[in-house]
């Protein structure tokens, strides 16, 4: 098992290496670069200084050996300097980070603890008139865009009705303590909990539908189980099992949402910040942020397969291991 | 429960009928089905696919698949009337009253509890009694059913094992209450013969240890000829006859039940052409009028085509549902 | 007697088996392990056994399905692996199957007269007309009306499918059947419909059978010769008489013991011996019968017995005395 989560470790630092270069590259073939930032904000710039300035900055040089003495640096633990915030960039990531990871992890809390009760019953009552209403729900929040979702949210909540705040992590003037922050927290945990609430609900109802014409569910119910214990003990964790994945596939969907949701509500967190990073520039930061996803979106599949086979005993990753947990 | 002298039938189903509404129409799967099983007793119930046989053992479980429907019948079981319950009832009888087991060992068997521990919930949904307790009752039934080294198998999952012993698995879930009646639906098709052979001779020793009454499935006709005390010939949704094992096979009375055990080819005739039933069993929805083996019937007649004949006695335990019979 | 229309010798098949996510090997299957079978033209021979004994392995490595991993089949003679294209094609167009599940054997989107033509095209038999001719002509053998032969499988029963599989065995005119449980997936009734025809089309045509079945009735019935499979080996092989009459392997005993019998009164304790068959993946040492072998001998663990005795061979250290 460590010997497989070791391998797992192994070609996910693989694909990051990749990813490195491919956004390196990408990011190069942007148009436009600091120095072209640097002539429109000081009109004085002359063609030399920019050539001059290039050169200093190493712009000159061909992509490979730029991104060789990049990520030269980087292995060494030197990520580079961000260049609108003028610190390094390691220094600057984890305030961001931990506001994202307030947000999704609460979106995603709420969104599992709604879906899977949801999911249940709907199965459950298959095309009953409460698997319709949730079924319409799950539509709605599978199709409405996150933006005017936001949008809207802002319009009742802080315009119509101000009672929460449209954007920010705390009140201007501070103070607010944990009370303030929670009350910042309402309409983006909101937002994205609505977008990823249905599609997780629609993963549980489908898997249980399956699940519950099983032969062992039969089983179950001739050695005299009862309806509730059916479903949640019998059924749930055999359904637990397809809907792991497809939730850990989704992840980079989430992130995406998430990168939409906080711009919309300015709340300064991992979203914002590779979105700022890229429009304005500032290489190192868009780089480190965006290969920091793709790691995260790698591990979330690795918790996926990992919980996978924890789930069902069917599935060993161990070669001459039996798959007893 | 002892009342005035004679003990009730271990299971008695008395005019049972069976409906699965469809788009084109209604289609009555058991048709007027009677039959009683005493304790310690075997009745095999033989027929082909869709002869209503499995349809039978899930409608006294309670256990009909939507949209199936019991439209007629009373099922008692050690006297006491079972149909028409509320779901909280038949699951307290369930398990604990009546048994069931299946055709498909593995699919029957959640993949993702290990064997031991889907044996002790069947004992502990009907025992107040704590884990240790449940855990030595599976361990000891685990032994009963002659699974070898019960602790280490306890924690083996249903992949892990092999057929005979899921299916070794699931006698010992079922049983693990001791119930009054056990329901075995093909437990046996799925095996391989010798596992087969195996597996009869585990219920005939644990019935006549435990006394329970068996309701045995089976399309075989050799399998229910080795476990059944008496038979109930199916076709078509309706019982066709019904008689001691040993009559029934020296003596048929029934075109049907003649037929299908003339067909079975047997070790020692090589040399003599299969009697072969024409034609096939009708649809659902298409049955002929009448006797609904009338198209298939060599001595069918139009009198068979006016009314179902119904199953009668001819003066003995041998009752067959054809007006034909005595000509026989 | 005549040659042979087909032998097979020494075949072996070990599956490899693929571990954890990556593919290592983590064992192999022992599908076959060097089997010896011959059939003559006009004959049938049953391979019997249970299931994880090699007979569907057998079966699919004659049908070319599968290639062995060493050993020859020879059709006429002439090793089918390293003969001419021509013979090859040959000897291909005359050894066709039917098999056990007519619900997936059959391509749901071809109707009937397509199914049955297909070998024909495959073989490049005959032109459409000659085609469409055989066609019918087949389809009227199995007792399937060409006026049928429009509609698609999912239009008949499991009967009539099993039918349409073996009209399909039957166009282009082979010389060998190979059937794999044929009749396992139809009911009782239709069971012996089946099998009445594929006795009637061998005494009209003077086929060869290789029969795959689980049932010792079923090889009595309609089996010249017989090989008793068990764990990739065959344990013995005899003329269908001799075999019944005198049964020499204690395990084609067990089964012939456990085989119901209608009729045959309630089963008595003690016929089969306790224990299951063990895993391909990883066999007993010596006999691979010996762990439940009521008559196991010390021999029986250490080495494999060799099949010998010429017509009626059997593979024992210790074989049950002649009744």
């Amino acid at each position: 098992m460590i010997r497989y989560i070791l391998q797992r470790l192994g070609e996910s630092a693989a694909v990051i290496a990749l990813m490195s270069f491919v956004i390196y590259a990408l990011i190069g073939l942007m148009p436009g670069d600091p120095i072209d930032l640097m002539i429109n904000s000081d009109p004085r710039l002359t063609p030399a200084d920019a050539a001059r300035l290039r050169a200093v900055y190493g712009l000159d040089r061909p992509l490979v050996d730029r991104y060789l003495s990049w990520a030269a640096a980087a292995i060494g633990g030197d990520f580079g300097n961000s260049r609108l915030h003028v610190r390094p960039v390691l220094d600057v990531m984890p305030g961001f980070l931990l506001n994202t990871v307030k947000l999704m992890g609460l979106s995603f809390i709420l969104s599992v603890a709604i879906a899977i009760p949801a999911g249940v019953i709907a199965a459950r009552r298959q095309n009953s008139r409460l698997d319709h209403v949730i079924n319409l729900l799950c539509f709605a929040g599978i199709s409405v865009p996150v933006f005017w979702l936001a949008l809207m949210l802002i319009i009742l909540f802080s315009v119509m009705m101000p009672i929460l705040p449209a954007s920010g992590i705390a009140s201007v003037g501070g103070g607010g303590g944990i009370m303030d922050a929670a009350r910042h927290l309402v309409l983006p945990v909101a937002t994205l909990t609505i977008f990823s609430v249905g599609s997780y609900t629609r993963f549980v109802r489908a898997a249980m539908i399956e699940v519950l014409r099983q032969d062992y569910i039969r089983t179950a119910r001739a050695k005299g189980a009862g309806p509730s214990r059916i479903v949640w003990v019998h059924a749930l964790r055999n359904a637990m099992i397809p809907v792991v994945t497809v939730i850990a596939l989704s992840f980079g969907t989430l992130f995406s949402g998430a990168l939409i949701t906080e711009t919309m509500f300015a709340y300064p967190g991992m979203g914002k910040l590779i979105y700022d990073s890229i429009m304005g520039n500032d290489y190192n930061m868009a780089l480190v942020t965006l290969l920091f996803a793709t790691a995260v979106t790698l591990a979330a599949n690795l918790l996926a397969d990992l919980a996978y086979a924890w789930l069902d005993p069917r599935i060993s990753y161990a070669a001459g291991e039996g798959a007893r947990p | 429960m002892i009342n005035a002298g004679v003990a009730p039938p271990a299971l008695e189903v008395e005019d049972l009928a069976v409906v699965f509404p469809t788009r084109r129409g209604d289609v009555l799967a058991v048709a007027g089905v009677s039959y009683a099983i005493g304790r310690g007793r075997t009745l095999g119930i033989v027929g082909e696919s869709g002869s209503g046989k499995s349809m039978t053992a899930l409608a006294v479980m309670g256990l009909l698949p939507a949209p199936g429907r019991m439209t007629s019948g009373r099922i008692h079981v050690g006297g006491d009337l079972v149909s028409g319950l509320g779901e909280d009832d038949m699951t307290r009888i369930r398990g604990e009253r009546i048994g069931m087991i299946f055709q498909e060992p593995m699919t029957a068997l959640n993949p993702v509890f290990s064997v031991g521990a889907q044996i002790a919930e069947a004992w502990s949904l009907h025992r107040k009694a704590g884990r240790a307790e449940a855990r030595d009752a599976a361990l000891a039934l685990l032994d009963r059913v002659r699974i070898p080294e019960p602790s280490r198998r306890y924690d083996d999952y249903p992949h892990q094992i092999s057929g005979g012993q899921r299916q070794r698995a699931m006698i010992a879930m079922a049983l693990a209450c001791k119930p009054e009646v056990l329901i075995a639906d093909e437990p046996t098709t799925a095996l391989d013969v010798t596992i087969q052979a195996q597996i009869i001779e585990l219920l005939l020793e644990i019935q006549s240890e435990m006394g329970m009454a068996i309701q045995f499935i089976s399309h075989n006709l050799g399998v229910i000829s080795e476990i059944a005390d008496d038979v109930a010939v199916m076709y078509a949704g309706r019982i066709v006859e019904y008689a001691p094992s040993s009559r029934l096979f020296e003596s048929p009375r029934h075109p049907y039940t003649r037929a299908l055990i003339a067909t079975i080819p047997r070790v020692g005739a090589h040399d003599t052409r299969l009697p072969a039933i024409g034609g096939q069993v009708p649809h659902p929805l298409a049955l002929p009028p009448g006797c609904p083996f009338s198209d298939r019937c060599p001595l069918a007649d139009d009198d068979c085509r006016k009314a179902v004949p119904q199953l009668t006695t001819q003066g003995d335990a041998h009752r067959v549902a054809c007006i034909k019979a005595e000509a026989t | 007697m005549t040659a042979p229309l087909l032998s097979a010798e020494g075949l072996f098949k070990h599956f490899p088996l693929r571990g954890g996510l990556f593919g290592r090997r983590a064992g192999k299957v022992h599908a076959l392990n060097g089997i010896d079978f011959a059939i003559w033209p006009g004959r049938t021979l049953a391979l019997v056994g249970e299931s994880g004994c090699g007979k569907t392995t057998a079966a699919r490595a004659v049908a070319g399905l599968i290639r062995p991993d060493a050993g020859r089949l020879l059709f006429r003679g002439k090793d089918v692996a390293t003969a001419s294209g021509n013979d090859r094609k040959s000897a291909r167009r005359a050894m066709q199957m039917v098999f056990q599940d007519p619900y997936g054997s059959l391509n749901p989107r071809l109707n009937v007269n397509a199914i049955v033509a297909e070998p024909l095209v495959i073989h490049g038999i005959g032109d459409g007309a000659a085609r469409r001719d055989r066609v019918a002509e087949v389809l009227a053998q199995v007792g399937i009306d060409p006026r049928d032969g429009e509609r698609y499988p999912h239009e008949f029963s499991g009967g009539q499918r099993q039918r349409i599989a073996i009209a399909r065995a039957l166009a282009p005119e082979p010389e060998l059947i190979i059937a794999d449980e044929p009749l396992s997936a139809l009911d009782v009734s239709i069971q012996s419909q089946v099998l009445n025809l594929l006795k009637d089309i061998q005494a009209a045509r003077g086929l060869a059978f290789l029969f795959i079945t689980h049932d010792l009735a079923v090889v009595d019935y309609f089996a010249d010769e017989v090989a008793v499979m068990y764990l990739g080996h065959i344990v013995e092989r005899a003329p269908r008489a001799a075999l019944f009459a005198a049964p020499r392997h204690p395990y084609t005993r067990t089964l012939l013991a456990a085989a119901p019998r209608p009729g045959g009164g309630k089963r008595r304790p003690g016929a089969v011996p306790a224990g299951e068959v063990p895993s391909p993946i990883d066999p007993p040492a010596g006999c691979p019968f010996h762990p439940r072998c009521p008559r196991a001998v010390s021999a029986c663990r250490e080495t494999m017995p060799i099949l010998s005795g010429g017509d009626h061979a059997f593979a024992c250290h210790n074989p049950e005395p002649v009744p």
